[in-house]
């Protein structure tokens, strides 16, 4: 990581997309918790490497965790594009009520871990199945759509996610459990 | 709902049981409350109920393969990279698709009516920062969207869009002719308003011309598919077919069209077609950056081709084509009758 930023200071496109690759996934989900609107997020991760990209001259070429940099600078960008009339005071506190940097940074450690571990895991699933997990669970369609959608019956989605889930449990559940316990 | 009995349940029995998910995701009360019930009934349950959830909440909060697509290929297309040089294996599909799904689309020309009362449509959306951009006489302007979607302004048009796209469409509005690259985003439709007609897409290529002026509206469509509606009118198109809106009767005609002659429309051809006076003067002053007055006491119907002539070489053609005597006085158009 350390390496690619160094890279990235230098205009380097390839060290640039690997950080994105690598990043994207936990960084939407970081985003998620901060607020739950996909659409926002997706729109401000945007920003992020666009910025990232545009000012990569500008960058100190030397941090410590330029993971953690990348993290603060998604927070930053979500907390000022919230719409306005929600931005009230109410959920300003919420997100102003930090836990320390240390927690924080075992926070975003974990979740970089946990997709990390998600992605070991649905790469261990059949093809079918994976497609089954993203239908019902990223995409959040119930068992009647899938199974029109995919020409299968209701029975036969079932069993096939009722698999899939298993093999993802065997895969890290432990990681899962510890994650969650931090972020609440 | 199942009923769980003495056994505990396993967390892929739970997770595979929707009621469960709805609980999770908050999403149907009946089961949530079914679900609290039943944790308070159990308690011993709990670390595998907490187990369940995380994994639910996990799988929600990754993006899927359509987001992901869409979001890198979004990124490039702004920041201008290569596709072929920074998209993975399975992109290049994607970007296959994209290039076959250029489409073409063409909405425009030239009025027998001083359309000029015609309103321009409110934009249906407040509490939205717009920015407007009105591309300069002769020039093309080239307008980078928030969502990398790229637009070739021509002379005289003029485009509004929102800093930054919020709502679950992406509505610009547009008067006049521009060449759209709109990115692919299936979640978010791109829609393009104008004078008279809506035009939805969900990601691909299309030029419009649609000039209040102008007496037809075109669309056509190369590659892909788009939806034109114009109030409870809808009409979707397949490739190789324009689209024509006869503003004057208010009707719609679908028909093969020559790919050819449409890309030269694309790059500044003006065709004519029983053109008015304010038609034609309209548009030779987007392309010349002439002056032009638009005058009801003209009655004229010009047919003809102008591409690469001087404005000079335009003016002797209409001189010979009709009743009228053109010429240009402090850049402005003026016509008498012979």
């Amino acid at each position: 990581m350390n390496q690619e930023w160094r890279e990235l200071t230098q205009g380097n496109k390839d060290s640039f997309v690997r950080l994105y690759d690598a990043y994207y996934k936990p960084l939407f989900h970081y985003g998620l918790k901060i607020r739950q609107d996909r659409e926002l997020i997706k729109d401000c991760l945007h920003m992020l490497f666009c910025e990232l990209w545009e000012k990569r001259d500008s960058l100190p070429a030397e941090i410590q965790h330029p993971k953690f940099y990348l993290f603060t600078w998604l927070k930053r960008i979500i907390l000022k594009n919230l719409p306005k009339e929600e931005s009230g005071i109410e959920s300003i506190t919420e997100v102003l009520i930090e836990d320390s940097i240390e927690a924080q940074q075992i926070e975003i450690e974990q979740l970089i871990e946990t997709h990390r571990k998600l992605e070991t895991a649905l790469a261990k699933l059949t093809r079918k199945q994976r497609r089954f997990i993203q239908l019902r669970f990223f995409e959040n369609k119930s068992y009647e759509e899938i199974s029109q959608l995919e020409n299968a019956s209701v029975r036969t989605v079932y069993n096939v996610i009722y698999e899939s889930l298993k093999s993802l449990k065997g895969s890290f559940l432990y990681q899962l459990l510890l994650i969650f316990i931090f972020s609440k | 709902m199942q009923e769980k009995g003495n056994t505990p349940p396993r967390v892929e029995e739970l997770i595979s049981d929707s009621s469960f998910v709805n609980y999770c995701l908050g999403t149907n009360e009946a089961d949530c409350t079914f679900w609290q019930t039943w944790v308070a009934e159990n308690p011993a349950q709990r670390p595998i109920i907490a187990e369940a959830k995380n994994l639910v909440i996990l799988l929600r909060d990754t993006p899927s393969e359509g987001e992901l697509t869409d979001a890198r290929e979004r990124l490039f297309r702004t920041l201008g990279f290569d596709k072929q040089k920074v998209g993975k294996t399975k992109l290049s599909a994607v970007y296959r698709w994209m290039a076959a799904a250029a489409l073409l689309l063409c909405c425009g020309i030239a009025s027998l009516y001083i359309a000029r009362q015609a309103e321009v449509k409110p934009i249906p959306m407040a509490a939205q920062s717009w920015i407007k951009k009105l591309a300069p006489a002769g020039k093309i302007m080239h307008i980078r969207l928030t969502d990398g979607s790229l637009v070739d302004l021509a002379a005289g048009s003029t485009l509004r869009y929102p800093t930054l796209f919020k709502d679950s469409a992406r509505v610009v509005a547009l008067e006049g002719d521009a060449k759209f690259a709109v990115s692919h985003n299936t979640s978010k439709p791109f829609v393009i308003q104008t004078a008279d007609l809506d035009i939805r897409v969900l990601g691909t290529t299309f030029h419009v011309q649609s000039f209040q002026t102008d007496r037809y509206a075109r669309v056509a469509l190369f590659e892909g598919r788009v939806q034109v509606e114009k109030e409870d009118r809808s009409y979707v198109i397949v490739p190789g077919q324009v689209l024509v809106y006869d503003k004057q009767k208010s009707s719609f005609e679908t028909m093969q069209f020559d790919p050819e002659e449409e890309q030269k429309r694309i790059e500044g051809m003006l065709i004519f077609n029983n053109a008015s006076y304010a038609e034609v003067g309209q548009r030779l002053a987007h392309k010349y950056g002439i002056k032009f007055m638009p005058d009801p006491n003209i009655d004229m119907a010009f047919s003809g081709r102008i591409s690469n002539e001087s404005v000079e070489e335009v003016i002797e053609k209409l001189n010979f084509t009709t009743a009228y005597h053109f010429y240009l006085k402090s850049n402005t158009l003026i016509a008498k009758r012979k």
